[in-house]
């Protein structure tokens, strides 16, 4: 079964490696890290530079790079389906459920590759232009550099999670239509509709996109010397995260196998 | 040993639409089976539940002596399909095309040599968006074939390629039944095709299967019809005109084509030379396979024929 997954998996990545949107839209996002010196300039005091590294990760993932991720992984399945692709696919060797597993490990790859790009510009960024030397306040250390790099994984181990639920929420919506911009428009439609939506409502403790911005907290607090670590608040984003991204998978899955592929 | 292909009272609905009833049907290995029938007749959606692709309301469809529900993927690794229209991952090069398909189904080949098979060998690192319909078709004949498969599931395999590449076709497959006992199941429009390359014939209309028959039964002589050689045929047929035995009279130079009410040749030759006609030769007409599908679709109830 894992040996089946691993290679649709590997067989995922092959194409989408060849797909020139692949790495567009990851210089899209490199562009705009280069471009926000410009927004919040690095000025070479080591506070307010690790302050630009807590303004730039969540703006660059959270908004363009989330965005990117979802619409990426909105056409894995839809495309495959506009095309007839999917038929060729489910008439060899494999279960349908493991092929929607290998789509989502493909679509949770690149969604690690676009964090881990915003993290290495910014920190990059900072590197060549400003001070990495920890946070200091009237000559007292308050975080060391090794801290504020804890402080910052901490964040991007934890980002993962609702950025995961979104890529899962994608893919269900992905075997929804057989429009790749219909399944695009529906996933981010649908996103935009519950941000707005959920306070409104007041259910956006139970909404995944909350918790987006909530891992970079932590660091941005560190930067200005506060020192948080919100135990109740990292539950939530486990507990709510983990279920949107069940429930999308069960989703996703249920909607391949059980429908009828024919002309 | 089991027969190949089982399928005992197969049933699919989409909708109010019957596309497949009660369809039961034994293909033996190494068989070729053509099946037939006008468009919407239910061929492709039996394919397609053969292929996994679309699930039978009701039935049992039996692969290699195992249950296909029970067994998907112990079957679809030994089986190879070809839809009509075959689609693949455009972006990408035909060799890159055939590996991820090799790889899905599981099995190491030399790629190569499958594409020199298919004839497209020199065309491996174009993109499959480049190539003709006829490239096309063979490529997914050589992805179909790329696992060595024991059953081969071909809908209108030979669209879009030329002459040579069909009649190259034809003999390939059936190479494989005959010397591989590869099992195939053809569908297709084309008679003459499934005349040359089938065992056996299905015929299949408005979802049900009509009949299926030895393909060489079918193509046997007809004593009924007959092209009589023959000098002064103008003469000949019109003293034949005014007999009850003889239904129809086709005139041509040297030669008259008859059909006779009653399969009576000696009837004829002696009434030909009683009449002084001196016959050069008499041909009983071979049936072809269209002649015996449209006998057979008009059989159904008015409406029902195409």
């Amino acid at each position: 079964m894992m040996g089946r997954i691993w290679t649709a998996y590997l067989v995922e990545w092959s194409k989408s490696l060849r797909l020139k949107r692949s790495y567009l839209w990851l210089l899209l996002v490199a562009l705009a890290i280069g471009c926000s010196p410009f927004l919040r300039p690095v000025v070479g005091d080591s506070v307010g530079d690790y302050g630009f590294i807590a303004y730039v990760t969540p703006l660059a993932m959270n908004v363009l790079g989330f965005f990117l991720v979802l619409a990426f992984t909105a056409g894995l399945i839809s495309t495959e389906m506009a095309s007839g692709t999917i038929r060729m696919v489910l008439t060899r060797p494999i279960h349908r459920w493991e092929w929607v597993v290998a789509k989502l490990m493909a679509g949770l790859t690149y969604a690690l590759i676009m964090m881990t790009l915003v993290s290495i510009l910014s920190w990059a960024i900072v590197w060549v232009l400003g001070d990495l030397s920890g946070v200091t306040y009237g000559g007292e250390l308050l975080s060391s550099h090794g801290e504020m790099v804890s402080a910052y994984t901490f964040g991007f181990f934890l980002s993962f999670f609702p950025i995961a639920a979104g890529v899962a929420f994608a893919l269900a919506i992905s075997t929804l239509t057989r429009s790749p911009i219909s399944s695009v428009m529906a996933t981010v439609g649908l996103w935009l509709a519950l941000d707005f939506l959920k306070t409104p409502l007041g259910i956006d403790a139970y909404i995944f996109t909350t918790y987006l911005e909530m891992p970079w907290q932590h660091f941005a607090d560190r930067c200005d010397g506060i020192a948080t670590q919100e135990s109740k608040d990292i539950l939530h984003l486990l507990l709510c995260s983990g279920t949107t991204f069940i429930l999308a998978l069960f989703v996703a899955i249920t909607s391949i196998t059980r429908r009828d592929f024919s002309r | 040993m089991p027969p190949t292909i089982q399928l005992t009272k197969l049933c699919k609905s989409f909708g109010a639409n019957h596309a497949v009833m009660d369809v039961s049907l034994e293909v033996a290995r190494g068989e070729v089976l053509g099946l037939l029938g006008p468009n919407g007749a239910g061929k492709s959606t039996t394919l397609y539940m053969m292929a996994g692709l679309v699930r039978p309301n009701s039935g049992r469809i039996t692969l290699f002596g195992e249950h296909f529900q029970h067994n998907r993927l112990s079957i679809l690794k030994r089986m190879g399909v070809l839809l009509e229209r075959p689609v693949f991952y455009e972006h990408l090069t035909v060799e890159r095309n055939l590996k991820i398909h090799a790889q899905l189904s599981g099995v190491e080949v030399n790629l190569h040599r499958t594409l020199d098979l298919a004839g497209i060998l020199p065309l491996a690192d174009h993109r499959t968006s480049t190539l003709s319909l006829g490239m096309r078709q063979r490529l997914g004949l050589a992805r179909a074939m790329v696992n060595e498969p024991e059953l081969l599931l071909l809908d209108e395999p030979t669209n879009g390629l030329d002459v040579e590449g069909n009649h190259e076709l034809l003999r390939f497959l059936r190479r494989l039944a005959d010397e591989a006992k590869v099992t195939i199941l053809f569908s297709s429009h084309q008679m003459h095709e499934v005349e040359t390359l089938c065992d056996r014939v299905a015929i299949m209309n408005e979802g049900k299967l009509i009949t299926c028959e030895q393909t060489e039964s079918l193509l046997s002589y007809d004593q009924t019809q007959v092209e009589v050689l023959l000098e002064g045929a103008d003469r000949a047929a019109k003293k034949l005109a005014d007999l009850d035995w003889v239904a129809e009279i086709d005139v041509r130079p040297g030669r008259l084509r008859l059909r006779l009410k009653t399969a009576n040749v000696h009837q004829l030759t002696s009434f030909l030379v009683n009449n002084g006609f001196t016959i050069a030769g008499i041909i009983p007409r071979r049936r072809t396979l269209q002649d015996y599908f449209l006998k057979v679709m008009n059989k159904q109830p008015e409406g029902d024929a195409s």
